[in-house]
């Protein structure tokens, strides 16, 4: 994950340029789930004031250990020690091995997403993907994105939007309840999509959840000659399309609105003045404001030096509407 | 494009097999209704703004509809339609983003059923009936693709008691200076001072780009409408549309302009909101704004002087017949 690396880098750079030189970069692990990167105000207290960073956390749900082996390897994930599922993860990252089946993958991805939510990654944060084996009319090994997933026991269609690029082909995804042989064009069955789809739906933005499915079988390959070891060789063939499409999700991601220098500055003010949850609302937007109109946000001492919460409310708002835009 | 979304009820169509082979490259998604696509709440506009996808449906229920109470060039029974939902321009006032969940474009493709609801309507009044297009899109910015005005210039210029005012910022005027003009139809141009033009109306033609449109146009006997609307604020805001007003007027025959009108920046609150939380950091929207009943608008005071200025001022031009100001 290069690229994850990359961004976080940048973006703790970000906060840091307006912070205090006391102020470091620190990697955050809460209980068994990672926080990825943070900025602590309190060195060598690594739990205190920690600023999170707004960066992608990629959440892989994959069915069988056979399609979860591969993607441990290769990101070289550590186990987190979550009992309800095995799951593996390092600091951009969460592997989660669902079982085989929707109820199975849905009950997993809202397991997981729950708790590195609650764990304090935001959910705009989370680029939520399930990838596996499925059956199709193509290529054995050949990755697939869903264009659409269609649960074949109730009807029910979702679109996945298709805002970034995959990487190759995309079919229509039907989730079948038991294995599946009767092919069609442009489609292929797997047993989690829409159990996962419809799980992540609820806690991610629609641009960031997608299933991708690596053909494990078709009419040249029966689906009773798979077996564990050839699970393992599709989805380790699979990975740099997968890789690909993943970095192109997170290079979207990169595009979006940051508004951690912002939080990072309510968030001192707050330890320093009482400020209601009103306060902290209409502080947020005046500081949106001041750096949407005067190119810069204020500085913290600046801001500071007024004391009470009404003055610096009522000082930003007089100030910032008397700013004009200039083009 | 690289997605096109497809009703099945309408994949025949000889509109949808038209635009479709056109693009013999894009993914093509069979879809019962446009909604499962366009409506899922969990869209970021923002981020599908970076790669739209085209969706072709019917347009089932009201095709017709009554315009606001001010807004009108003249006529007395004044309505709006919509053959397409979006834009592919990106400028940061529109009220398409506040409205909708998604960035995608959705092309209506049954263009004959616009056409009987228009005649529907204007059978209804003994008086001319207004048809202003171009409300919940540009009306030709993909005129290449759809056609649709092409059709509905045909339609009326056999439907005298029908007027129809074509409102874009588009330069795709190919197709209406090949053919003759019609006496019932005025092509109107969105005009904002150049500085504010390029800092806001991401993707559009220039404004001198526009100016040359209009004269074009009313060279080849086209009436031409200009309209002022929305009258944004900035920083020397009499110098800046003082220039905008002298650029236009030196270029065009006064004579040959059929309309002029001006409008304020107002939005329903909820549309506003969400603005703001696509965008915090645009500056056009850090301005100072207050609520006036369910809209948000610039201060009463500043909207009140900007509208008599600028009618003042382009009093000035034209003759006070020919000048609406839409409040
Ligand atoms: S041209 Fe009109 S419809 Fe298109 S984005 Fe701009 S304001 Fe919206």
């Amino acid at each position: 994950m290069r690229l994850v690396a990359r961004l976080t880098a940048i973006a703790v750079d970000r906060v840091l340029r307006t912070a205090p030189t006391t102020w470091q970069p620190v990697m955050v692990s809460l209980g068994s789930v990672p926080v990825s990167v943070g900025i602590s105000r309190y060195p060598g207290q690594a739990l205190r004031g920690i600023i999170p960073v707004m960066l992608p956390f990629i959440v892989i749900v994959a069915a069988l250990p056979a399609e979860a082996t591969p993607l441990k390897t290769h990101w070289n994930l550590s186990p987190t020690g979550d009992t309800a599922y095995r799951s593996w993860h390092n600091d951009d990252m969460l592997l989660v091995e669902s079982g085989i089946g929707k109820c199975n993958a849905a009950a997993a991805t809202a397991s997981a997403l729950t708790g590195i939510i609650n764990a304090g990654i935001a959910a705009k944060r989370i680029i939520c993907i399930n990838h596996g084996i499925g059956g199709g009319l193509y290529d054995l090994g050949t990755m697939v994105t869903a264009h659409a997933i269609n649960d074949d026991a109730t009807g029910q269609t979702w679109y996945p939007s298709l805002t970034f690029k995959p990487s190759g082909a995309t079919a229509t995804v039907v989730c079948v309840d038991a294995p599946a042989s009767d092919y069609t064009a442009d489609t292929a069955f797997d047993m989690e999509s829409s159990g996962f789809y419809s799980a992540a739906r609820r806690f991610v933005g629609a641009e960031f959840i997608h299933c991708f499915k690596t053909i494990s079988d078709n009419p040249d390959h029966d689906i009773t000659t798979i077996n564990k070891a050839r699970v393992i060789d599709l989805v380790q063939g699979s990975l740099a399309s997968l890789t690909q499409s993943i970095d192109r999700l997170v290079a979207l991601h990169a595009t979006a609105f940051d508004t951690a220098d912002i939080e990072a500055m309510v968030n001192t003010i707050k330890e320093n003045m009482h400020l209601t949850r009103t306060h902290g609302h209409q502080l947020r937007r005046l500081l949106e404001r001041h750096q949407a109109l005067h190119g810069a946000l204020p500085t913290t001492a600046t801001l500071l030096d007024l004391k009470r919460a009404s003055v610096l409310i009522s000082t930003l708002t007089q100030q910032l509407d008397g700013s004009v835009p200039r083009y | 494009m690289d997605t096109i979304y497809i009703e099945r009820a309408v994949k025949d169509h000889p509109q949808t097999v038209r635009i479709v082979q056109r693009y013999p490259d894009a993914r093509k998604i069979l879809i019962d209704r446009y909604t499962a696509v366009f409506n899922v709440n969990t869209q970021n506009f923002r981020l599908q703004k970076q790669n739209p996808a085209l969706i072709l449906a019917e347009k089932h229920d009201t095709k017709v509809l009554t315009a606001p109470p001010d807004y009108n060039i003249g006529g007395k029974h004044n309505y709006y339609f919509s053959h397409m939902m979006n834009c592919i321009y990106d400028c940061r006032y529109c009220f398409l983003q506040g409205m909708y969940n998604s960035a995608n474009y959705v092309v209506f493709v049954n263009y004959q059923d616009f056409f009987d609801a228009i005649t529907e309507t204007t059978n209804r009044h003994t008086e001319p009936s207004w048809y202003f297009s171009g409300y919940d899109c540009d009306s030709l910015a993909l005129e290449p693709v759809t056609l649709f005005m092409d059709a509905c210039l045909n339609y009326f210029s056999t439907h005298a008691k029908a007027h129809l005012e074509i409102r874009t910022k588009s330069t795709q005027i190919r197709s209406l200076l090949k053919r003759d003009p019609i006496d019932n139809c005025v092509i109107a141009y969105s005009l904002t001072p150049d500085p504010i033009a390029r800092a806001v109306e991401h993707k559009t033609p220039s404004v001198q780009k526009r100016i040359e449109a209009l004269k074009s146009l009313s060279e080849a006997g086209w009436k031409i409408g200009l309209r002022f609307d929305p009258l944004l604020n900035a920083e020397a805001f009499k110098t800046t549309y003082q220039t905008l007003f002298d650029t236009v007027f030196d270029q065009l025959d006064t004579d040959t302009i059929h309309s002029v009108s001006t409008g304020p920046f107002r939005l329903p609150k909820p549309f506003f909101k969400k603005l703001v939380k696509l965008y915090p950091e645009e500056p056009l929207l850090a301005d100072k704004f207050t609520q006036q009943g369910s809209l948000i608008s610039y201060p009463v005071d500043d909207e009140n002087d900007q509208m008599a200025w600028c009618e003042e001022q382009l009093l000035q031009h034209i003759d006070p017949d020919r000048f609406f100001p839409c409040v």
